[in-house]
């Protein structure tokens, strides 16, 4: 109490700082007090004479354990106070004691408020701040307590949550509050507080966010409404994480929605799908921004407001042929009404590269083991005694010099070093910042929202990496031009910048730089004694002085759109057009690199000189117009839009490229010598059009129908075949909603069970002018007239029967929620693609053409997905903890159902009927023969045999599965495979993404987890696997070290050390033959992200215009559990040069604050 | 009042944003969508080619890869008796077996597909009829040779006067048309052609006389298929193909590249590098290549090839330089390599290599791998080509001497039926031309029978016998290698002569022989390889390194183990691909396969 009264005295001084300081004590004080007050007795005896009335306060709080809350400047006011009393009650007491006092009291809890008689106005008084304390009680629909409902108060953090019994208590109000009370599964309520009563404020419930508006095609809906496969979240996802784009944020955040990079590479693209395998053409999901689409790799992924996924037919039908798959809406963020609020955001991340081949670099092991991989096939050693000798003494004492010159050629050197090429290209670790600023407001009549955003990422090499710079900024405007009628804009320019060292996209010498790096000699060094570089060593060299390129892009884009309404908001009309240039321009310039191998020699150089540019130009518009009505009359709900879109993209590209530069610090094509330029240039153009439309009815909040059409139009088809009808209908059924299902709401408050079916038709299995044939042209080798002259030749031929692919979606859905807390979405569905367009059956020959595609192919995906979140809240040592959970989890498989292989042959990779795609084909291997008599007694394998004789100890021994006496895969077909069976596939099954987070106490948490449930990885022919297995020059891999067999070694996993046995002798050949033993799983489970952070609420800040002020840590991809081979990132399996063979992923480790003003 | 003012403006703006979206929607009436028609913008399509007589020329030149360069003019003999391989050719030797794609078959029609695409859009050019005409003779001449050798091949095939669309199911699983048809529609072609192509244009062009030429060549072809095989009409198409020569010859045109020099003329026509060359006389339409623009054959290379080597049958058919058979001089058949090249028609020793000659680096009898008949080709090969493989001497696709060969033929035929006639002045303005440039005496109206020609071709009979077995001598003697036997053996209906060893030089027994001439022993035929070998001698094991007619002597028998056949009727057509037997029913296998 003294401690208060001493706050309080300061209050005539003081700011707001401790006002809220006291606030917080306040409330601390009371969660407190809470637990010790009802111990007190109550009857209270009492005798003084003209005593203040704090002393009597003072005596009543020693009997009855009663605290008194005043403001000290009312308590002055106060008359002397006379008073004989005995075991009086505490109201008796307290009546007596306030007689003709200018203030009264009321009684809370065990606390009595004292509070200025209501008569008393303190406006004329210069102290505006009267605290009052507020209690009540918290009850749901059935007048029940809710306990653990939070109130807080309004514009605040400060609050308390109700006990058991429903019952809260809040003291020192300023009594200008609002108090907001909310619970899970209940709408929010904003109340006045009222100290003179008890307050009873009655929740009432939503089941499953009833009022939720999620964002579909062409408008938004009411969750609960909703009857197509739909899943939506929040953009706070992409908040302050170290993303370098929003496909890596939203990685299984959407159940169905699977995105896969296949590189580390700043700004590369990741890969959307929606719902597994699509079509054997291929085929993504439309992607829109604000309902226009976008490429949205470059977006700014804190513009990003919601994500939307409409998976099915039904709820993607209005989009039409570009939704075949599926369709992701983004929407950004608008401007609210109110004062501007501005924030501000930054992230500065420390990146490191997640897996890389462990390499073997001791000079006596590496020549060791060359040494054998060599002479296995070539009979002898690739290094002579001489050389092996020596790197055997350099590992023995690593201070004898790595190069020597050769003791038999003066001229030559001679390398025994350790390096680690991996280790000499990449840096340890590498960098990325982001600075992002959104201001955003507005009045009656204008809002807007404006942000910027800058993001920067440097590649992963040592020297002279490359790097990228992003650049967005974004502006909304929304005019209230009258009651009825608004005028937007949404403007957003994006500029990227990718700046690179020209090697790794030319082939310089002989390829790919993650391929030559992962078989650069770790013998060799970078640099010979006299500092030139070495014939290894150009590698790096050309990442120092091979010169650089520069590729640049613009991407200016407008939105203007119009909204009205009219008829108490029944009829709305809408509509919008963009426009969008996109320019990428790129120039590079590559210069040869000046080697040495031996000393007195010629200088060498790899690669030559040229400089080249491209340069493209992309115009997009797009135009939507649509109109919708909306009513109830009494229990039937209508809603029906009709509209139309137009687009019409059109594309430029030339380019030019010349040898022979000047000088090799100018790398432009005026500098450039060569006779024969090579230029090149083209564009094409696409369009479409559609009238779409979408009919809502429901029936008194049970019964719901949807029905939605698109008359689809593109000009990727004959101008016969223009045109497609594609109509889907859904349906949905609250059952929660029934009589019957009254009893069980308490536990189930929500149930719906929805079914779509649809058509869709999908434009994108066609190229640009696939419907129209094209005439090819070029130089003939006659010569007519001294010359030779151009021709042009017939076209190919285009089949006149070409149509639409087209994919048929049944889904069925169940939306359940659960003690109002928990919300599970399960869908299953199939997706029967089409007609796919591929090489239709064999024409006779005097067709005289190739044969045109067809529509010949069909295939049946089927699939689940499931999502589930929990919110929840409790209170932690007096303090809110809010935390939620949620899982994704989704599967599909895919069969071909129609394809032109009659023989089913899988050998060679074409499709056939029944196959799932992605299947493996491979032998069951039983292992490795430990003796020559084993090997010599078992089936014939010769059919699979490469250079090597395989019927010898320290060999493969493959599984006889059909008993034939011989190894081998029969005719390659399903109905004749000899030995070979499906061993794996290589699509990802059971997509999962898990994610918890909670705030408490300032702090907030969040965690997610991201992964895939089945999926097999057959490492091909990679070197990165395969070691010297592959070619004697690959490195020397920790994986095979102690692990190749010999007689000391029987238990190795990979037979005996040769060279050139996985892949050089052909497809199907020893090592390069699939089988189980080399089989790996590629599921995972992956860290994707973890963010700590802690808000400040210091009213310092808020003095200098800081509402809130956040610091974090987040990391990105910091831990994953696999089943793969050392080297292998789960997410990097790809790569043309052989798997794992990609620009290095990277984990992230960032720092960042947001500061809101 | 004000509330007012907002509806009426609502209802004036719902009617206006009502009626642009009803327009809007009423655009969807019409299926063909002016927005969505969008071809390609930088490619050609058939919407924006053919505009003009230019683009029918730039298509029109896609079509002369149908020409037959230097390697089929100077090696089309290969399939036929005038040489003997090794290893030997298959159709030659009955060998053929089933082919199962229609590429192996030859069964490919994607060059008709080319010419019918044009016929079917040349219309859309702005240009005249005149112009257009000439390309459309040229479409159609090719369309004619393409026709011409498919009915060659495999007799019946089916004609398509346009391209196929993949679902006329009607065209593509059609029966073969009869030959007759199909032959009469290829010289209704020709005749178009020969009728609408100009008479002049850049070297190496289609003129209105390389049409006349082709429709000369294809009814002698026909015409005579037909006489032989007894089918009604042939006269017709032979008068065809005697008028088409002799209006190439009275076109003033042509003449026989001659400088009066017996010993090089004929060797020297097949080394034409340019059209300004003074070869270009004889030429109808040559093949042409160029060193400047890095344009080569390569046929030092294939003729230097091991195994390529002619027959002593096209050996024997040269006559003496007196004119007479050589087949009837006495002792013939045992004279050496050494001898029998000594006082024979001129073009014997310009189309086979004497061994006793140096010429370039081609190799003859005497290494007898390369050549393994002895008589190695020397026709068309260039001795002076700088580095091998990069000939450019032009490959002579038509020449006036074939006109003058056609003519004597398709008259001799038809007056030896009793249609029209054939006198000695036939003979004097066609094969006599031939034989004044080779100094060779002129073939006589009343030239005794040659026993061995009547024997080859026992259905020559009538009143010129003697004259038509004459002009098939020369026609083998002055065409030798340029790619005709096969098919004159085929319409003369003479497949027989193909079921035959073919045989080499003779050696009359086991020993050393000095063939080149210089002193020295070039080859010995031993029975085992010597011990101490003579440096500069090749040994050669009878019946194992070479083998002999008689054992130790008697011809050389290039492929001692095989054996020949020719089945009447199923080798005189190629056999068709099992695939398009199975795709289309109505696709039947030529007799006999």
């Amino acid at each position: 109490m003294k401690f208060y009264k001493i706050l309080c005295g300061k209050t005539n001084r003081v700011s707001k700082i401790w006002r809220v300081m006291k606030l917080i004590i306040v409330i601390l004080t009371t969660a407190i007090l809470q637990v010790s007050a009802s111990a007190y007795a109550q009857k209270i005896t009492l005798s003084q004479k003209n005593v203040s009335i704090e002393k009597i306060f003072d005596e009543i709080r020693i009997q009855s354990g009663y605290d008194f809350f005043y403001n000290l400047k009312l308590i002055k006011q106060a008359k002397p106070v006379s008073v004989e009393l005995k075991d009086a009650s505490l109201e008796e007491t307290l009546k007596a004691c306030f007689e003709n006092q200018p203030f009264t009291y009321s009684i809370k809890e065990k606390a009595v408020i004292v509070r200025p008689k209501q008569s008393v106005l303190l406006n004329n008084t210069p102290e505006k701040y009267v605290p009052i304390d507020v209690s009540g009680k918290v009850l749901d629909e059935t007048g029940k307590g809710l306990p653990g409902a939070a109130v807080k108060i309004k514009g605040t953090t400060q609050g308390t949550v109700t006990d058991q019994n429903g019952n809260f208590k809040l003291k020192g109000l300023d009594d200008n509050a609002i108090l907001v009370i909310s619970f899970i599964g209940y709408d929010t309520r904003e109340v006045k507080p009222d100290n003179k009563s008890e307050m009873i404020i009655t929740l009432s419930p939503r089941a499953s966010n009833l009022d939720d508006v999620v964002v579909v095609g062409y408008g938004t809906q009411k969750k609960v409404n909703l009857t197509g496969a739909v899943s939506t979240i929040s953009g706070k996802v992409l908040e302050d994480r170290p993303i370098p784009n929003i496909g890596r944020g939203l990685q299984g955040e959407l159940s169905g929605l699977t995105i896969t990079s296949s590189s580390g590479k700043p700004g590369a693209a990741p890969a959307f799908n929606i719902r597994g395998f699509t079509s054997i053409n291929g085929g993504s999901p439309l992607i829109l921004v604000d309902g226009v689409q976008t490429n949205i790799n470059d977006l700014n992924p804190d513009d990003v407001a919601s994500a939307t996924v409409l998976k099915d037919a039904a709820s993607a039908a209005v989009y039409g042929s570009r939704a075949a798959f599926g369709v992701l809406l983004i929407t950004t963020k608008t401007g609210q009404k109110g004062n501007p609020k501005v924030s501000y955001s930054m992230n500065y991340a420390i990146r490191k590269i997640t897996n890389l081949p462990d390499v073997v670099t001791d000079p006596g092991t590496v020549i060791d083991f060359k040494n054998q991989a060599y002479s296995g096939y070539y009979g002898v050693n690739l290094y002579n005694t001489t050389q092996t000798a020596y790197a055997h003494q350099r590992s023995a004492n690593p201070s004898l010099p790595a190069t020597i010159v050769d003791p038999t050629n003066p001229n030559v050197y001679d390398y025994f070093g350790a390096t680690n090429w991996f280790k000499e290209l990449y840096n340890p670790t590498n960098n990325s910042q982001t600075h992002n600023v959104s201001v955003s407001g507005g009045n009656d009549r204008i809002t807007y929202y404006f942000s910027a955003d800058y993001n920067n990422q440097t590649g992963v090499f040592r020297y002279n990496p490359d790097y990228y710079d992003r650049f967005n900024i974004r502006g909304k405007l929304d005019f209230k031009v009258t009651d009825w009628l608004h005028i937007y804009t949404n403007s957003a320019y994006n500029r990227t910048v990718y700046n690179y060292p020209s090697l790794w996209t030319s082939d310089w010498t002989s390829g790919d730089l993650y391929h030559q790096i992962g078989r650069a000699n770790t013998l060799a060094v970078p640099k010979n004694p006299d500092g030139s570089w070495t014939s290894a060593g150009t590698y790096l060299g050309f990442l120092q002085d091979g010169g650089r390129g520069n590729t640049v892009t613009n991407e200016p884009q407008n939105t203007i759109g119009f909204t009205t309404s009219f008829f108490n908001n029944t009829w709305r009309i809408k509509g919008d057009y963009t426009f969008r240039a996109t320019n990428n321009y790129n120039q590079a310039y590559q210069v040869a690199l000046p080697y040495e191998t031996g000393p007195n020699q010629a200088i060498s150089y790899a690669g030559h000189s040229d400089a080249s540019a491209w340069a493209d130009d992309n115009a997009y518009q797009a135009i939507n117009i649509y109109t919708e009505y909306e009513k109830t009359f009494g229990k039937h709900y209508f809603k029906g839009m009709i509209g139309y879109n137009q687009e019409l993209n059109k594309y430029n590209y030339f380019s030019a490229s010349n040898n022979n530069l000047i000088s090799s610090n100018v790398g432009y094509l005026d500098e450039s010598t060569g006779t024969t330029p090579s230029v090149s240039g083209n564009g094409y153009q696409w369009a479409v059009r559609g009238t779409f439309s979408r009919l809502n009815y429901g029936y008194d909040n049970k019964y719901l129908l949807e029905v939605d059409a698109r008359y689809d139009g593109s000009s990727r088809f004959p101008t016969n075949q223009h045109y497609a009808f594609l109509p889907s209908a859904s349906a949905g059924w609250r059952v929660s909603e029934e009589p019957f299902f009254k009893g069980l709401t308490k536990v189930v408050s929500n149930l719906k069970l929805r079914a779509s079916y649809g058509t869709l038709g999908n434009d994108q299995s066609l190229g640009n002018y696939s419907f129209t044939p094209t005439l090819g042209s070029g130089q003939i080798s006659n010569i007519l007239g001294g010359t030779q002259p151009i021709a042009v030749y017939a076209p190919n031929l285009v089949s006149p029967t070409l149509t639409w692919e087209k994919v048929y979606n049944k889904d069925a859905g169940i939306d359940i929620t659960l003690f109002s807390k928990l919300n599970a979405t399960f869908d299953w569905y199939q997706r029967d693609t089409k007609n796919m367009i591929t090489k239709g059956f064999q024409l006779p020959a005097v067709l005289g053409a190739t044969q045109p595609l067809e529509n010949a192919a069909d295939l049946r995906t089927q699939g689940w997905d499931l999502s589930i979140a929990y919110n929840d809240q409790f209170q932690l040592v007096g303090k809110p903890f809010n935390f939620g959970l949620r899982v994704n989890v989704w599967d599909s498989q895919t069969v071909i159902t129609r394809y032109n292989n009659p023989n089913k042959f899988w050998f060679g990779g074409d499709y056939y009927v029944g196959e799932h795609p992605g299947d493996i084909w491979g032998m069951t291997t039983k292992g490795i023969f430990q003796s020559d008599a084993a090997a010599q007694g078992a089936p014939d394998q010769s059919k699979l045999q490469g250079y090597y004789a395989w019927n010898k100890a320290g060999e493969i021994q493959y599984a006889d599965l059909n008993h034939d006496g011989k190894i081998d895969y029969g005719d390659g077909t399903v109905g004749n495979p000899g030995d070979a069976h499906v061993i794996g596939n290589t699509s990802p099954r059971y997509n999962f993404g898990v994610g918890g987070n909670f705030t408490w106490n300032n702090i907030d948490f969040s965690i997610f987890f991201q992964g895939v449930g089945k999926e097999s990885f057959w490492p091909g022919t990679s070197g990165y696997y395969w070691s010297m297995f592959y070619a004697p020059w690959e490195n020397v891999y920790k994986n095979i070290v102690g692990n190749t067999w010999t007689p000391q070694t029987p238990n190795a996993l990979y037979p005996s050390l040769k060279g050139w046995r996985a892949g050089d002798d052909g497809p199907w050949v020893d090592l390069a033959v699939p089988q189980t033993r080399y089989l790996y799983s590629a599921a995972y489970i992956r860290l994707k992200n973890l963010t700590v952070g802690y808000s400040f609420n210091m009213p310092l800040f808020k003095r200098i215009g800081i509402d809130r002020l956040r610091l974090y840590f987040s990391g990105e991809d910091l831990w994953e559990s696999d089943h793969l081979p050392q080297g292998f990132d789960p997410e990097a399996l790809g790569g043309s040069w052989g798997a794992g063979k990609v620009y290095p992923f990277q984990r992230g480790y960032s720092f960042g604050l947001n500061a809101k003003f | 009042m004000y509330n007012s003012k907002i509806i009426t403006m609502k209802k004036i703006h719902i009617i206006i944003i009502s009626g642009i979206m009803m327009n809007i929607l009423s655009l969807y009436s019409c299926k063909k969508d002016s927005f969505l028609t969008r071809y390609p913008v930088s490619s050609l399509t058939e919407q924006n080619f053919f505009a003009n007589a230019n683009d029918l020329n730039t298509y029109c030149n896609g079509l002369y890869s149908y020409l037959p360069g230097s390697n089929s003019v100077a090696l089309g003999d290969q399939q036929s008796d005038n040489y003997e391989n090794n290893p030997f050719n298959k159709v030659v030797a009955g060998q053929l077996t089933l082919p199962t794609s229609a590429s192996q078959a030859g069964w490919t029609w994607t060059y008709l597909h080319q010419v019918n695409y044009f016929l079917q859009n040349y219309q859309k050019a702005n240009a005249s009829q005149a112009v257009k005409n000439h390309y459309v003779g040229i479409a159609r001449f090719f369309r004619a040779w393409f026709y011409f050798d498919m009915v060659k091949k495999f007799g019946d095939v089916p004609w398509y006067g346009t391209t196929i669309l993949p679902n006329d199911d009607g065209d593509l699983y059609k029966a073969r048309d009869p030959r007759q048809l199909v032959m009469d529609s290829v010289m209704a072609d020709l005749t178009f052609a020969a009728n609408n192509i100009n008479p002049t244009g850049p070297s190496g062009t289609i003129t209105k006389w390389t049409a006349q030429a082709l429709l000369a060549r294809v009814a002698l072809h026909e015409g005579t298929f037909r006489e032989y095989r007894g089918i009604a009409g042939w006269q017709t198409i032979l008068q065809t193909a005697g008028s088409a020569a002799q209006a190439v010859m009275q076109s003033g045109n042509f003449k026989l590249y001659s400088t009066g020099n017996p010993k090089v003329d004929y060797l020297n026509l097949f080394l034409f590098y340019a059209p300004s060359d003074p070869q270009n006389a004889e030429v109808i339409l040559g093949y042409y290549y160029s060193n400047t623009l890095h344009v080569t054959n390569a046929l030092d290379g294939n003729m230097r090839a091991y195994g390529l080597s002619l027959a002593k049958g096209l050996m024997n058919s040269y006559l003496t330089i007196n004119g007479t058979p050589f087949t009837s001089t006495p002792g013939y058949a045992t004279q050496m390599i050494t001898q029998e090249f000594n006082n024979r028609d001129p073009r014997m020793m310009q189309t086979a290599l004497q061994p006793t000659v140096v010429y370039g680096d081609l190799k003859g009898a005497q290494t007898l791998g390369f050549a393994p008949t002895g008589y190695a080709q020397i026709k068309y090969y260039d001795p002076t080509t700088p580095t091998y493989n990069t000939n450019y001497n032009a490959g002579i696709d038509f020449r006036y001497g074939e006109m003058l060969l056609v003519y004597a033929e398709a008259k001799a035929e038809l007056a030896g039926s009793g249609t029209g006639s054939f006198t000695q002045s036939d003979l004097d303005l066609s094969i006599n031309l031939l034989r004044d440039r080779v100094g060779m005496p002129h073939l006589m109206m009343n030239v005794a029978i040659d026993p061995v020609l009547a024997a080859s071709y026992p259905n020559v009979g009538g009143s010129l016998q003697n004259v038509i077995l004459e002009i098939r001598r020369e026609r083998r003697v002055e065409l030798a290698c340029e790619g005709f036997r096969y098919d004159d053996l085929m319409r003369w209906e003479a497949g027989p002569l193909l079921a035959q060893q073919f045989l080499g030089m003779y050696f009359p027994g086991l020993g050393t022989y000095d063939l080149d001439g210089d002193g020295q022993p070039d080859i010995a035929l031993v029975t085992s390889k010597p011990s101490n070998p003579v440096s500069g001698v090749s040994y050669f094991v009878v019946g194992t390194d070479i083998h002999l007619s008689n054992g130790n002597s008697g011809n050389v028998v290039v492929n001692p183990t095989l054996v020949k056949t020719f089945t009447d009727p199923k080798n005189y057509y190629f056999p068709l691909p099992t695939t398009e037997l199975l795709l289309n029913k109505n696709l039947k296998q030529n007799p006999g396969w």
